[in-house]
């Protein structure tokens, strides 16, 4: 194969990437930034206290965005081993998967952070327990986009160069899919989750520690499927031979 | 732009072994150890009831996460306090110091941050095993059917991945953003902005994200 297929292949990844990435934390940040606008209307003696969760509520809440930056800049400027067709599926299978990966922890995020803003205008006592409360939520939401980080450098760095056949470049293809649907979901569902426990916190501040480990268990349980999407990616990965 | 994701490490045989050490690594983090002990050997022996500039600057810190830590856990107990505060403050230090020139963040080095992890999940679960008992604790595994051991086992090591490369993610990835940007800007203008933003303000949460998820996993391990 050609090896301009392979930079081709590598163009497109990257536009997948950061196309798709760019979604999810654009909406999330919307919601955070709306909802701080909201507590300041509410609460104007608040409003530099409001702008500074909404800042760290939106740094976080970028760094979907920014692992898929990461791996574009890496797809647009690695050189490439391999020099076949599944080195070409894999290329469009990393962008794919961290694409898709960012987008749902991109959108759930956004409901800490917009919770956070809110609260912290109602009932300004519990500060100190609602940034952590969102911080937690929020980094424990994007489980789901670290594994496509995970599966996308596994792409990124493993050796295609002596497999030819047309089985392996599909299993590669599919690998990339499946880590990419399969973290849409839970981030957005784990970003509801963190979403409610920190408007509980502040209803409720001596519950935190309840509302903190109940929010995580919950955030576990639904990110157990794309714990399955990435068991069946690293058997396409790894088995499929 | 070679210097992308690159460490500096050196291989050499010993005993029918191939062994890598990754120097730049090992040496920023004695750098930051050793900095570590002078400065808490200079705070212990100048410890005062009326503090000088150095205490003032430490002691809130150290109060605020005894607080955090007891308000966690729901108990007295001062056990995990000095790990968790020290795991912080360590990997603060090795997330900043980016910023100085000529100095690389350990922890964009996946092996900093994986080796945290694990010990972490190791004492999560020595602390686990420790409170509830072998067979509650093993027991736990078979909720809410037996059929869902294998998958729950994959699921407590996957938190060995997420805490893992969440850190190293964010510190690698600012690193190459910083790299790229630089270059294409030519060093001019943006780059301290970038330093700002992923080397202080980005490693500094992530440090403290990092602290707090050894703790929330501890906490579910000896709760319940």
């Amino acid at each position: 194969m050609d090896v301009s297929w392979i930079n081709a292949s590598g163009f497109f990844g990257a536009g997948l990437c950061m196309g798709l990435g760019a979604i999810g934390a654009a909406v999330g940040e919307g919601f955070i930034a709306g909802s701080a606008s909201r507590g300041i209307s509410r609460q104007p003696a608040m409003s530099g206290d409001v702008l500074k969760m909404m800042l760290i509520g939106q740094a976080i809440t970028e760094t979907a965005a920014i692992f898929s930056l990461v791996i574009a800049i890496l797809l647009l400027f690695k050189t490439y081993s391999g020099n076949n067709i599944t080195q070409a599926s894999a290329m469009i299978s990393t962008g794919f998967c961290m694409g898709m990966g960012a987008l749902g922890s991109g959108i759930g995020c956004g409901f800490p952070g917009a919770k956070a803003c809110e609260t912290l205008a109602r009932n300004p006592s519990v500060s100190g327990k609602i940034m952590t409360a969102m911080l937690v939520g929020q980094a424990v939401d994007q489980t789901p986009t670290i594994f496509a980080l995970f599966v996308s450098l596994l792409l990124l760095f493993m050796n295609f160069s002596v497999a030819m056949k047309i089985t392996i470049a599909a299993a590669v293809f599919s690998a990339g899919i499946s880590m990419g649907f399969g973290a849409v979901g839970p981030g957005i569902g784990g970003g509801i989750a963190a979403g409610a426990a920190v408007e509980g916190i502040g209803k409720n501040k001596e519950l935190s520690p309840v509302l903190l480990r109940t929010m995580l268990i919950g955030q576990a349980v639904s990110q157990s499927t794309s714990i399955y999407a990435m068991v069946i990616s690293l058997v396409l990965l790894f088995v499929i031979k | 732009m070679e210097e992308i994701g690159k460490i500096v490490k050196i291989t050499f045989h010993l005993f029918g072994y191939n062994i890598t050490v990754n120097t730049e690594t090992i040496i920023m983090s004695w750098i930051i150890m050793a900095f570590l002990m002078i400065l808490s050997l200079i705070l212990y022996k100048k410890a005062s009831l009326i503090p000088n500039t150095l205490q003032t600057i430490i002691e809130p810190l150290i109060e605020g996460f005894d607080k955090l830590v007891k308000d966690t856990l729901e108990t007295d107990d001062r056990k995990y306090y000095a790990l968790i505060t020290a795991l912080f403050i360590f990997l603060f230090l090795c997330n900043i110091i980016g910023i100085i020139p000529g100095c690389e963040e350990p922890t964009k080095d996946l092996n900093t941050p994986l080796g945290y992890g694990i010990m972490g999940f190791v004492i999560a679960h020595y602390s686990g095993i420790k409170v509830k008992g072998l067979k509650k604790y093993l027991s736990e595994y078979l909720q809410p059917f037996f059929i869902m051991a294998p998958l729950n086992l994959i699921g407590e090591l996957a938190k060995i991945v997420s805490i893992s490369f969440r850190l190293f993610g964010n510190i690698m990835g600012g690193s190459i953003i910083i790299i790229v940007v630089s270059h294409l800007v030519h060093n001019l203008v943006l780059p301290p902005f970038l330093y700002a933003f992923f080397g202080l303000f980005d490693g500094t949460i992530q440090a403290f994200v990092f602290a707090m998820l050894t703790l929330v996993y501890i906490t579910l391990q000896v709760k319940e």
